[in-house]
């Protein structure tokens, strides 16, 4: 496996340090899984879609000039598979449709665990571009700004789809049955929930 | 961005630990936390629900052995045999063999062939597909990767760079000339100057002389398009009218590339 634990050092030129193949591998497969199973809501689906960025990682590691930002670059790459696989599979419908959430009403309880299933579950719910930007929030840790720039889309659309997408978990969480605004609620005064971000029946079958 | 983002939206933008209270599209969140408890109270308990979300989505169980998988399919991938030439001609023997006339008559239609491509070659100019983003970004990455830091010149930029209109150029700009990098596809001169200055976080705006044509906007734009690896911000444009194509590299992420453009475009 020469090429692939190869590393280069710093050159004279100043050039950066490039990082080593195997290593890379050791030290991130796990986040990088964890990402993948997130983004695509399967394990099977995750471990391919793994393989793939360890693949164009190895073929693009010179491209990497800084290792301690190695992980975040391998987290863009398994983003960037994940949507080159959804816009092949099926176009992407726009959904910047007006918000229907304007006010703090909608307030949560305090909270001090959640049901870890229920929001696997409620986050395969939600169609894959909000799905995409909650998930830059959370696992990349990116600000509105910064996955507006990733995504090339303007920030409202971020901010729009990361609250709204926030909202479908945070009603997931605590008490509406899946898709539907339940009776049973158990916050008082609860918006409906907001049906334009849930996965088409088409999409849903595709995992 | 748009025009009234409610509160609920700036409370859900806004993470936990970090300054984003301070940026500029929050500043009305920051002034509501102030004087609203209410408002406080809320962000304090929609980051504390952040946090119990961020760590459950990270809890996912690793597969055993994932690691040695994926070595070993790199492994693989670069063991695989080059396919040896008597080989390759036993193949094309077996499967595709053509021989008598039939073979004269297949030369004769690829030259036709060769004939006809040139002729349609020369008389449309030469294949004009532009290149795409993709590539572009590859090229300015080796681009980044070749420029010396000891190579600058200070001596005035060189004959034919007129870049007042454009961007924001330093009183005395950093320049150096580059090599077309050598998996490019195509041809050219390329001239990187610094417009940020010795000291500063580096801003570097390659100025291309090509007749190639990019899939680039004609005029710069804010947003930084150019799908750079590493945490660069990139945005380049190619004036259509020129054969001149800029690319405008911030190395800092925290570096707003409309600052150095004279003119940007909201994209």
């Amino acid at each position: 496996m020469a090429s692939a634990s190869a590393s280069r050092g710093a050159g004279d030129d100043g050039r950066p340090l490039a990082t080593d193949f195997t290593s890379l591998v050791v030290a991130h497969h796990a986040a990088v899984y964890r990402y993948a199973c997130r983004l695509c809501g399967s394990p099977t689906d995750a471990e391919d879609l793994t393989q793939q960025t360890f693949l164009i990682a190895q073929q693009k590691l010179h491209q990497l000039r800084e290792p301690e930002r190695a992980c975040a670059w391998l987290l863009a790459v398994v983003r960037s598979c994940f949507l080159k696989s959804v816009r092949k599979a099926r176009p992407t419908p726009a959904q910047d449709a007006e918000l229907n959430m304007a006010n703090i009403a909608d307030v949560m309880p305090e909270v001090d665990s959640i049901d870890r299933e229920e929001l696997a579950a409620a986050l395969r719910e939600i169609a894959d571009e909000f799905r995409v930007v909650v998930l830059m929030f959370y696992f990349e840790d990116l600000s509105y700004q910064q996955i507006a720039e990733e995504l090339e889309i303007p920030m409202g659309t971020v901010m729009s789809r990361l609250s709204r997408a926030k909202r479908h978990l945070r009603q997931r969480l605590m008490g509406h049955e899946r898709g539907t605004p339940s009776s049973e609620c158990r916050v008082a005064s609860k918006p409906p929930m907001d049906r334009a971000i849930l996965r088409t029946p088409q999409s849903a079958l595709r995992t | 961005m748009s025009e009234n983002p409610t509160i609920r939206e700036l409370i859900d933008a806004c993470r936990a630990g970090s300054t984003d209270l301070s940026l500029a599209e929050l500043a009305a969140l920051a002034r509501e936390v102030e004087r609203n408890p209410a408002v406080a109270d809320e962000l304090r308990r929609s980051q504390r629900l952040d946090k119990l979300v961020s760590e459950a989505l990270h809890d996912v169980p690793v597969p055993a052995g994932l690691a040695e998988r994926i070595l070993a399919a790199s492994e693989s991938r670069n063991d695989q045999p080059e396919v040896s030439l008597p080989e390759q001609a036993e193949v094309s023997r077996g499967r595709f063999w053509i021989g008598g006339r039939r073979w004269l008559l297949a030369a004769g239609s690829l030259s036709l062939a060769v004939v006809l491509t040139v002729l349609i070659y020369q008389l449309g100019g030469g294949w004009s597909r532009p290149i795409a983003p993709d590539q572009l970004a590859s090229d300015v990455t080796e681009c980044i990767n070749v420029s010396n830091a000891t190579n600058w010149r200070t001596d005035g930029l060189p004959a034919g760079i007129a870049l007042g209109s454009v961007v924001a150029v330093p009183r005395q700009p950093r320049w150096q000339k580059l090599p077309v990098p050598r998996s490019a596809g195509w041809s050219g001169s390329v001239t990187a100057v610094d417009l940020a200055g010795p000291g500063r976080p580096q801003a570097i705006l390659f100025v291309v002389h090509t007749s190639a044509r990019f899939s680039v906007p004609s005029t710069p734009t804010t947003t930084s398009h150019l799908p750079l690896t590493g945490g660069y911000k990139a945005t380049a444009w190619q004036e259509p009218a020129s054969n001149l194509l800029y690319v405008l590299v911030a190395k800092d992420r925290g570096q707003r590339l409309d600052v150095f453009l004279r003119k940007p475009r909201e994209a």
